[in-house]
């Protein structure tokens, strides 16, 4: 059963200048957007740019939303698409994007002792891989998307997808062979 | 089928996946049990991608989204200014809340419900129906008092509405409820009406007249005699609807489900009676 308050709904309520319905929706998906923006850009700064961003053209954009596809798949798709950018712009800053994603914030301090390495080289491997394949991995294999959805999120055929999965998790699994025990 | 190594590494990470054919999996499956390289290849795979799923996101507190709506500029909102959108949705009467009221009524889940209800600006739709509803039931000529509390605080939310028969008059009613307390925990649709499911506690309920052909169902907890005091109900369920007429008992479940209709609760006594 969806939400009580269906998407649709508030989306029609932010057409009516709800301010209720506005911050529901970021409520209801900030968290989302954050966290899959974080996953391809790899820095805190870099998320929070994307989600400001993401939902800005949510609103902007919002009475072009079409019920094709869910609300949820599209603001994964500008949310998918914001981050890709930016990855992309900072890439031909200088410095680059390892630069800029080395800036994270401090661990808890046993766990980080713990976890930090393999933590920041599956960060580095994510970094590695061309962006689509970046993206498809996140979206598959960390937030847990199906290949129809990644399909409609990224624009591209469900083969695509499984393509470039398999291609994103053999690299993985070659650049985190160290790790494995 | 039988196939090679090489065809079977192309195809691990849709295995893996559940995405192959049946008969892909099940040659799959067969290679992978007499070919230890390839069963090596596919517990690595999967323990990527194990790895993956675990990975964490140092998410920022709760602060920050509730000042991440806010700090969103209104100014062009699909493409028109927020006043605009405003004024428009004023001359709407938001009609969105209104859709709200029903399309929560059609949602069944009580634990979705009971987080919406959550929410301030549908509990006031939600009020606004269950006076609605209450006064429909009383009839045309109800000149019950309907006073209500709402706390807002209480999870579920807690509505409680005092329902009494008018203080002078010669109308009298069929049967009084001193507070009816209800906590909301789903809303849903039976039947055509809205109806809201809760827990119900009545507390000094009392009865005038005959009302067994109103309340006929032996299931129904009702006191032996009239004046008596009701134990409290809580926690059995309450429905609150317009519709339809008659008391309804359902269940037979372990979970025994009462669905009351206020219909049966404001039945007008004429002076005949």
């Amino acid at each position: 059963m969806s939400k009580v308050m269906t998407d649709e709904l508030l989306i029609e309520g932010i057409l009516e200048g709800s301010e209720e319905a506005f911050q529901e929706l970021v409520e209801r998906y900030g968290r989302m957007v954050y966290r899959v923006a974080y996953r391809i850009t790899g820095s805190p700064q870099d998320a929070d740019d994307v989600t400001q961003e993401t939902f800005l053209k949510v609103f902007r954009s919002i009475d072009r939303f079409r019920r094709r596809s869910s609300v949820e798949t599209w603001i994964y798709r500008i949310a998918v698409n914001c981050a890709l950018n930016l990855v992309r712009d900072r890439r031909e800053e200088p410095g680059g994007e390892v630069d800029r994603a080395s800036e994270r914030p401090l661990d808890n301090p046993e766990r980080a002792a713990e976890r930090s390495e393999l933590r920041r080289a599956i960060a580095e491997a994510l970094r590695k891989l061309p962006l689509e394949q970046r993206a498809t991995v996140v979206l598959h294999d960390m937030e847990g998307l199906t290949h129809a959805q990644i399909a409609e999120i990224m624009g591209c055929s469900e083969g695509t997808v499984k393509s470039r999965l398999h291609h994103a998790r053999r690299k993985l699994r070659a650049y985190l062979r160290p790790f494995a025990r | 089928m039988r196939i090679g190594c090489r065809v079977v590494r192309e195809l691990l990470s849709d295995y893996i996946d559940g995405e192959l054919a049946k008969e892909e999996m099940a040659a799959i499956s067969a290679h992978l049990l007499r070919c230890p390289r390839c069963r090596r290849e596919a517990e690595e795979l999967r323990a990527l991608v194990e790895l993956l799923k675990k990975q964490p996101v140092p998410m920022p507190d709760d602060l920050y989204f509730e000042r991440l709506g806010r700090s969103i500029p209104r100014e062009a909102v699909g493409g028109m200014t927020w006043l605009k959108l405003r004024l428009k949705g004023l001359m709407r009467a938001r009609s969105w809340l209104r859709k709200a009221a029903w399309y929560a009524a059609v949602a069944s889940l009580a634990a979705l419900a009971a987080i919406l209800i959550d929410r301030a600006f549908l509990i006031e739709s939600l009020d606004e129906a269950i006076l609605k509803s209450i006064k429909e039931s009383i009839g045309a000529g109800g000149q019950l008092t309907v006073a209500r509390f709402i706390d807002r605080s209480a999870r579920p939310f807690m509505a409680i509405y005092k329902v009494g028969s008018p203080a002078e008059g010669g109308e009298s009613w069929g049967i009084r409820i001193g507070d009816l307390k209800l906590k909301l925990n789903s809303v849903k649709v039976e039947d055509g009406a809205i109806k809201f499911v809760g827990n119900l506690e009545l507390s000094d309920l009392k009865l005038e007249g005959d009302l067994s052909d109103l309340l006929a169902s032996e299931e129904m907890p009702l006191p032996e005699a009239k004046g008596v005091k009701l134990p409290n109900l809580s926690p059995s369920r309450v429905s609150i609807s317009s519709a339809p007429k008659s008391p309804r008992v359902k269940g037979g479940s372990r979970l025994r489900e009462m669905i009351y209709y206020t219909d049966i609760a404001f039945v007008p006594l004429t002076a005949d009676d």
